[in-house]
């Protein structure tokens, strides 16, 4: 006898029953059997907790594993940081130049919004007066990502 | 003159259209339908056309390619050899009946297509083709939110329901007559998954198997217009709106211990889903180990091909006249319809509670697709979820419900089997 039907007979139903029952010819004298209704309604209750509690199971590991693998990661990242910073003890010449790339990088998502406007707008009688960024995805990302999603 | 008479009448009373019947031009012209949904439809072609050339095939007269006669333990009965321990020679041997086919009569007696059954009937076809599943599934977004098993889980609700109607409906005498092992084999259409429910059917009720088969996966290939009715009814405007957070990076070293893992635990609870499971698994760790590539590509495309055409082709030619045409075909796709929706709702159902108590971080339409049928049900999330709010992007989120599905599914289809078996 198999760990189910074990945990079948726990949950009250009547194991040799259902085995009886497999045995039976035809649904007409299943049905007939006095066990039939228990035996079904345990059955199907069982399977669907014996479904969760697996899942569940798997859900514990798993999110064990995760938080493992999080912490071990977050380590990992805070060791690097560490010594990424006792290497790098030079620090006015790199932000100037980190500073001006940013200026830079600025400048240039300027340039191509001034020219998608132009573009747009066919002549060059406009003036831009603030370039704010919002938050979250660009509207060129979403363009982008609601292109690549519309197959599916 | 005498020898070219006779030749043609042999010719003409061996011909096929001797042999036809109204059920056999019922069977011939349904098949026909089945091409059409294939064809011009695409309703999942790859299966669908082997199975509707399948039924074509068996169902024309004197073909020999199938034999139903051979699949039955009452007309092909096995006679077990019992052996005297004290006798050396094995004179005095005894014959016991035994319910299990004679397979030796298979192999002597048997068509192509009854070759090719065999990989039904042992069990080989559903779990060659999860190997294929397994190494093409990627589990990152399962690994990354583990909740996402709970959905999975709640999707099969649709299978135990439907066991449930299945029986109830012998009760009400309305007809149908399921044994309890029909009633399982017609309920795990809900799992939405073809593999798992050709693996649980030919082993409970293979005179079933051609029903079960097209009507799950024509149930597969219409999810897209079964579950948004139901996704909308049971969700508010502001719940389908909910954006969910990005989710974490998985590590390689998680990828590789998923599949060992799942395959452990499901196996030492349920070991009669190890064959779907295991196998499942194995596929996804050939792919994650990153060092089988050519096997992963194998397994991915020429094997899962070549197992396909046999499925299909094979699943197609049980459905025989005699075991098709019947009130029963028409209460499989009844119920079959009714495990689909049922798994849909509880699948959502879930969804909301998880979004109640999460706080409204969880999207509730991607329960949905917890039935499995991997990845159509996660694209209706994505499509169902981006009509309310366009920038709204669910699919990676509800891949880890659907391919918990999967998983759901064949543990579902294990604890039946065990308990049934």
């Amino acid at each position: 006898m198999n760990a189910l039907m074990m945990l079948l007979e726990s949950a009250g139903a009547d194991g040799g029953a259902i085995e009886r029952l497999q045995n039976l010819p035809d649904a007409a004298s299943q049905l007939a059997d006095k066990d039939y209704w228990s035996s079904v309604g345990i059955l199907a209750l069982t399977g669907i907790l014996v479904v969760f509690l697996i899942l569940a199971i798997l859900i514990f590991f798993f999110w064990l594993m995760g938080t493992i693998f999080k912490a071990i990661n977050r380590s990992h990242a805070e060791n690097k940081a560490s010594k990424d910073a006792a290497k790098t003890e030079k620090p006015a010449a790199p932000v100037a130049v980190q500073a001006e790339a940013a200026v830079d990088d600025e400048e240039e998502i300027i340039a191509v919004i001034s020219a998608a406007i132009a573009a747009y707008e066919g002549d060059g009688n406009f003036t831009i007066r603030n370039v704010v960024k919002h938050g979250g995805r660009s509207a060129w990302s979403m363009a982008g990502l609601s292109d690549n999603m519309r197959q599916f | 003159m005498e020898i070219f008479t006779s030749t043609f009448k042999g010719l003409f009373e061996s011909a096929g259209f001797i042999g036809l019947d109204i059920k056999n031009i019922i069977m011939i012209l349904l098949s026909f339908v089945l091409f059409y949904l294939a064809i011009k439809k695409q309703y999942e072609p790859l299966l669908m056309l082997p199975i509707a050339f399948g039924m074509l095939l068996t169902n024309l007269p004197f073909t020999g390619l199938y034999h139903p006669e051979l699949w039955d333990p009452a007309t092909n009965p096995y006679f077990a050899p019992t052996y005297n321990a004290n006798d050396v020679n094995n004179i005095f041997v005894t014959f016991t009946q035994e319910t299990s086919l004679d397979y030796g009569r298979v192999l002597h007696d048997g068509g192509l297509l009854d070759m090719l059954y065999l990989g039904v009937k042992l069990q080989i076809y559903p779990p060659l083709i999860f190997l294929g599943i397994g190494a093409m599934t990627d589990f990152g977004p399962l690994i990354a939110n583990p909740k996402s098993f709970l959905l999975g889980a709640a999707a099969q609700g649709g299978i135990f329901f439907t066991f449930l109607g299945a029986c109830l409906l012998n009760f009400t005498g309305l007809g149908g007559g399921f044994t309890l092992k029909e009633a399982a084999s017609i309920a795990i259409i809900g799992g939405a998954d073809g593999p798992t429910a050709i693996y649980l059917t030919s082993q409970l009720a293979p005179q079933l198997l051609g029903s079960i088969a097209v009507a799950a996966y024509s149930y597969m290939a219409l999810v897209p217009v079964i579950q948004p009715p139901i996704m909308k009814l049971l969700t508010t405007e502001k719940e389908r709106a909910v954006k969910m957070g990005q989710l974490r990076e998985v590590s390689k070293i998680e990828k590789i211990v998923f599949p060992i893992a799942v395959t452990v635990i499901v196996s030492l609870i349920v070991p009669t889903a190890a064959p779907l499971v295991g196998i499942l698994m194995f596929g996804n760790l050939m792919k994650e180990s990153g060092v089988c590539d050519r096997l992963v590509k194998t397994a991915q495309n020429e094997l899962m091909n070549i197992i396909t055409i046999f499925l299909g082709v094979t699943v197609g030619a049980t459905a025989v006249a005699s075991n098709f045409l019947s009130w029963k075909t028409i209460f499989i796709i009844i119920l079959g319809l009714i495990a689909f929706c049922v798994g849909t709702a509880c699948g959502v159902l879930l969804g909301k509670l998880m979004y109640v108590i999460s706080g409204h971080k969880i999207n509730p339409l991607i329960g949905s697709a917890g039935v499995s049928a991997v990845p159509m049900a996660a694209r209706v999330s994505q499509k169902v979820g981006s009509q309310t709010n366009p920038s709204n992007f669910l699919l990676m989120h509800a891949m880890g419900p659907n391919v918990a599905g999967v998983i759901g599914s064949a543990v579902a289809a294990g604890v039946l089997l065990s308990v049934l078996g």
